[in-house]
């Protein structure tokens, strides 16, 4: 101890140089920290203004006449006889989001109140655990397990029909959007209910009334906030309407029939067919769908809850209780039955493909290993190609999505921080297919500016893929950050700590978990995500890529391709085998952030 | 008359004892004074009576509490009784005051409505007469529909009293419900639960022995969560003997 003193006390005669390095250091920090917050706004700006460049063509034609905005906005898609309408795919959109969160939303709210005391105390728990593991399940995956075991169902049910359908799609979707739905509603009743249980209570108030009358009206404007994050998240989901929903371009007459959503339409025809032409109409479906998700955002600012605590308006009428309890019950058996259903048909045809054999189909699993043998039917380029692919997306977007955080909790003030919160929030709402759309935009940009020969490739998608990931970065930064105790400010700041300084040397380490749990969280996302490399490079049958400007294979493309173009049962066996290792994946890295402490938060998000 | 009889009363949550053995009597009337070093268990001896400690996780009670509802002595864990229903006739204030965030008449016409299923016009004439019973009507009457956190803390107290008052309870159980608030509000609070006495049985927590000389009628020392005592009116009017008290106690 008294060396310890004392060799700080002869410190004390090269302190005001070390502390003039220090306040260089410090300002060059805080530089680089503004600098990734600001690079979210960036982000958003570049996203939007790509799509808006590349939509000029329709307002103007080269020629310096009226561009083709009519023939988009009509209801024909035959590009074939240049009839390039996107109405029935935004229209298709509408209608899917729109059922699916007609679906999912009694289903949520029965779920949020059965787990909050309307079901028995014992069955609270797994239930929690059963949304939080849906939060974990790849949509690609959901996909395939549908399209194999839902669909077919379909098609039983109603003769003459193909079951790819805006129903299935629709029941699925659902499905998907539940568990932002559920926890956000958990989370709201969780803030209320404990100021207000034992108050009720001591008045006589069962829990089915607390919860009806009391609780759920105080929640008002979270249960507004969770239909518009489910439509969002619905709407901007590429997987399951491009895999279930039957893709023909038309308006549906019935829930039987096929339709097409702009996320998926933009998917498939870029993943097709290559004509300039179509590109056009494609950004601006690109376009509507970030208008979409610029609209939820905004939508959810207003609801933000008004600070203190207001009066609500209570129902006095009967039987609210039994509707609740009955809505409840019925998402307590529904949901986990459609989960489990789903799932277990999964591991069912999944299980018996894990092996060696499925990683390494006919090569010696050593030679490919270690000397780069080529593995034909087997799951190991993909592996790899994901394994890279997250990797590269990972250094890209940790640094910044972390010192964006840092920026944002700690230094940022004013109308700056305003601005780059909101493009944080935005770009955490905007559908993934618009981040490959904004990768394919930029490979078109430079294959018409200095480098004619640009294309589709590793890099390129790792990058989209940080773009995707960053939001989540910065938000659990922070909010890791923000939910130290505010002491801790203080105490650092009476002790003569500079700001950088109670960042680096306390806040900082103090908030690492959270931190960690959302690193682990964004890699999660990256893993998983197909929609944005759908348009950035992925293809079948790349081999193990060799260098970053190559095309490559990833896990989730494959299920997706496997599913759509299998030629053999083998073949689709291999994709049942992809999707329960992707599933493992995914499942174990949820469930270690959740370990961290990463709470759901970033919930937000339409997946791929 | 005997209100309250309790025997071996013993709670305990997630396997860690609270309270073991007690056994009290609290006389009709009152108001009765529990005095005790925080963490002694009061609020949990008070939450036992009206059943408050099963809304809380791991909870576990053991032991017979019997009240005197409609002049017979009933088991409060017995078989054939609904926690709600006991809760209406067994009111509670709480330390802090908790309105429900309704408006000013809401809070008292929601329970009735809810709890009791009473009809709007007995629930119309309830409001008025609690409101009136708890001194504060004069000062509500015209802002009835007014948000109740816009009253001042005082006010939120008394507000507080007359919902639990409009159940028409037998027994008031109240959680130290001058803590939160200034010496005059306190002093208001006191003032109205000596007037309730003679028609409520009246169970007062409290940390403060000023308090309890001020308010107790009968006046008991809760030690660690088992054994009670009384306290004599001779130890709270000779200030030599008061202060030793104190300092034992605080």
């Amino acid at each position: 101890m008294a060396d310890a003193l004392f060799l700080n006390g002869a410190g004390g005669g090269a302190q005001s140089g070390a502390s003039a390095a220090n306040r260089i250091g410090e300002r060059a920090a805080l530089a680089l920290l503004s600098g990734a917050a600001g690079a979210s706004v960036l982000c958003v700006a570049g996203i939007l203004g790509f799509l808006a460049w590349f939509s000029l063509p329709l307002v103007f034609s080269e020629q310096g006449g009226p561009g083709q905005l009519a023939s988009v906005i009509s209801w024909t898609w035959q590009p074939t006889s240049g009839h390039f309408g996107i109405l029935p795919m935004a229209t298709g959109s509408l209608l899917l989001g729109a059922s699916a969160l007609g679906l999912a939303y009694p289903l949520g709210l029965g779920l949020a109140l059965f787990v909050n005391g309307l079901g028995p105390g014992w069955a609270a728990r797994p239930l929690s655990a059963l949304v939080r593991l849906m939060t974990g399940v790849p949509t690609v995956v959901y996909g395939l397990a549908s399209a194999f075991l839902l669909v077919p169902l379909v098609r039983a049910g109603f003769a003459g029909t193909s079951g790819f359908s805006w129903l299935a799609a629709a029941l699925v979707l659902a499905l998907l959007v539940l568990p932002t739905i559920v926890l956000l509603l958990d989370g709201q009743l969780r803030l209320v209910l404990p100021g207000l249980g034992l108050t009720a209570a001591a008045l006589g108030l069962s829990r089915g009334q607390t919860l009806v009358r009391l609780a759920l009206p105080l929640c008002g404007p979270g249960l507004k906030s969770a239909a518009v994050l489910g439509f969002g998240r619905a709407v901007g989901d590429t997987l399951i309407p491009l895999m279930l929903s039957g893709n023909a371009a038309q308006l549906p007459h019935s829930p039987l029939d096929a339709l097409r959503a702009l996320t998926a339409h933009i998917g498939l025809v870029l993943a097709t067919d290559s004509q300039s032409a179509a590109y056009g109409s494609l950004f601006a479906c690109g376009l509507l769908l970030f208008c979409l998700s610029l609209a939820a955002n905004t939508a959810l600012r207003a609801l933000r809850p008004a600070t203190g605590r207001v009066g609500v308006r209570v129902h006095l009428g009967p039987g609210l209780e039994a509707a609740a309890s009955a809505l409840a019950w019925t998402a307590a058996v529904l949901v986990p039955a459609a989960v489990s259903a789903l799932l277990g048909f999964l591991l069912l045809r999944g299980a018996p493909a894990i092996g060696l054999a499925l990683f390494f189909g006919d090569t010696p699993p050593l030679s490919a290993l270690l000397h780069g043998a080529p593995v034909f039917d087997g799951l190991w380029p993909a592996c790899l190609g994901t394994l890279w692919l997250v990797a590269l997306a990972s250094v890209l977007a940790i640094p910044v999505g972390i010192a964006g955080g840092i920026h944002l909790a700690e230094f940022a003030t004013g109308r700056a921080a305003r601005l780059a919160a909101f493009c944080v929030d935005l770009l955490a709402g905007v559908p993934s297919i618009l981040m490959g759309l904004f990768g394919f935009a930029l490979i078109l940009l430079l294959r018409r500016t200095f480098w004619p020969s640009a294309n589709t490739c590793l890099l390129l998608s790792a990058l989209c893929l940080a773009l995707l990931v960053l939001p989540y970065l910065v938000s659990t930064t922070h909010s890791s950050l923000t939910g130290l105790p505010a002491g801790l400010r203080l105490t650092c700041a009476s002790l003569g700590l500079s700001r950088w300084q109670a960042v680096r040397r306390v806040l900082l380490p103090a908030a690492r978990q959270g931190i960690m749990g959302g690193v682990i969280l964004a890699i999660g996302r990256a893993a998983e995500d197909t929609a944005v490399i759908l348009l950035t490079g992925v293809v079948a049958g790349a081999g193990r890529p060799g260098a970053l400007t190559d095309k490559f294979e990833a896990l989730p493309f494959t299920i997706y391709y496997l599913a759509a173009e299998h030629q053999t049962p083998q073949e689709l066996d291999l994709a049942f085998g992809a999707a329960l290792t992707l599933l493992a994946l995914t499942l174990a890295l949820f469930a270690l952030a959740r370990r961290l402490g990463a709470t759901a938060k970033a919930v937000g998000r339409p997946a791929a | 008359m005997t209100a309250i009889v309790i025997r071996d009363l013993g709670v305990s949550f997630n396997g860690r004892s609270v309270l073991r053995g007690l056994n009290l009597d609290v006389a009709a009337g009152g108001p009765t004074v529990l005095l005790g070093r925080s963490g002694s268990g009061k609020t949990t001896l008070l939450r036992a009576i009206n059943r408050l400690n099963e809304c809380l996780p791991g909870c576990a009670t053991t032991g017979s509490v019997r009240l005197r509802l409609d002049g017979a002595l009933v088991e409060a864990y017995g078989p054939g009784i609904r926690p709600e229903s006991l809760r209406t006739r067994v009111g509670m204030v709480f330390q802090t005051p908790n309105p429900l965030p309704v408006d000013i008449a809401g809070n008292i016409a929601l329970p009735l409505a809810l709890a009791q299923g009473l009809p709007k016009a007995e629930i119309h004439v309830r409001v008025e007469s609690s409101l009136r019973e708890a001194g504060l009507w004069d000062e509500v009457k015209d802002r009835l529909d007014a948000p109740a956190c816009s009253l001042s803390g005082g006010q939120q107290q008394r507000l507080c009293l007359a919902r639990a008052l409009a159940a028409r309870p037998e027994v008031l159980l109240l959680d130290e419900p001058t803590a939160s608030l200034d010496y005059q509000a306190s002093r208001g609070i006191e003032d109205l639960l000596l007037e309730l006495a003679p028609r409520y049985t009246l169970l007062v927590v409290s940390h403060s022995l000023t308090q309890a000389r001020r308010l107790g009628r009968d006046v008991l020392v809760l030690r660690a969560g088992a054994a009670l005592e009384a306290v004599d009116r001779a130890t709270l009017a000779d200030p030599e003997r008061f202060s030793r008290l104190m300092d034992e106690l605080f």
